[in-house]
């Protein structure tokens, strides 16, 4: 288990924090990161 | 504009992830609001995130800072990055920030990363499914 990402904090649109460990819970996951949003 | 090419690669090959039991996820580094806007130019992708901080990006050792971004392979990505329609928008987040794909099985464990060089050095989608077949076949 990734200890240092998975308490990351990410948020949504609505500016929610969602743990980065929780995207992979239910599933594997490919997490795509991108430079910016332009 | 890199961005923008990045996730329309992966949009197309999304089916074909879900189909090897992997979630997309997109993480990007603007504010929320500028996540709103990246949102409804992507409605295909059922799940994105931003990082403002960039701290899953440092905890991936991603490539940052003025020397990513000095390489004759940059201008090439740009060019065709331009002939397949992709259009720069205003830069919403860090500039000197470079991409990447890491791979994730449902326990946390980090099973595949690729690291961007060079701004529009994202890992092509058929390389991507390919990595991801190996790994269910690996599992399996």
């Amino acid at each position: 288990m990734n200890t240092s990402l998975e308490t990351i904090p990410l948020f949504n649109s609505d500016g929610d924090p969602v743990p980065l460990g929780s995207v992979w819970v239910k599933k594997p996951v490919v997490m795509v990161f991108v430079r910016h949003f332009g | 504009m890199f961005c923008r090419e990045q996730v329309a690669r992966y949009i197309d090959a999304q089916d074909g992830i879900e189909g090897l039991g992997y979630r997309l996820v997109v993480v990007g580094n603007g504010t929320p609001e500028q996540l709103q806007d990246f949102e409804r130019r992507f409605p295909q992708v059922k799940s994105i995130f931003t990082d403002p901080d960039r701290a899953s990006y440092r905890a991936l050792d991603l490539r940052h800072g003025v020397g990513s971004l000095m390489s004759l392979g940059m201008i090439a990505n740009g060019m065709r990055a331009v002939r397949a329609g992709h259009t720069q928008g205003t830069t919403a987040g860090d500039p000197l920030q470079q991409g990447g794909v890491a791979v994730f099985d449902s326990s946390g464990n980090q099973q595949f990363i690729h690291r961007d060089g060079t701004a529009g050095d994202s890992l092509p989608a058929d390389e991507l499914l390919g990595v991801l077949r190996r790994l269910s076949h690996a599992a399996s």
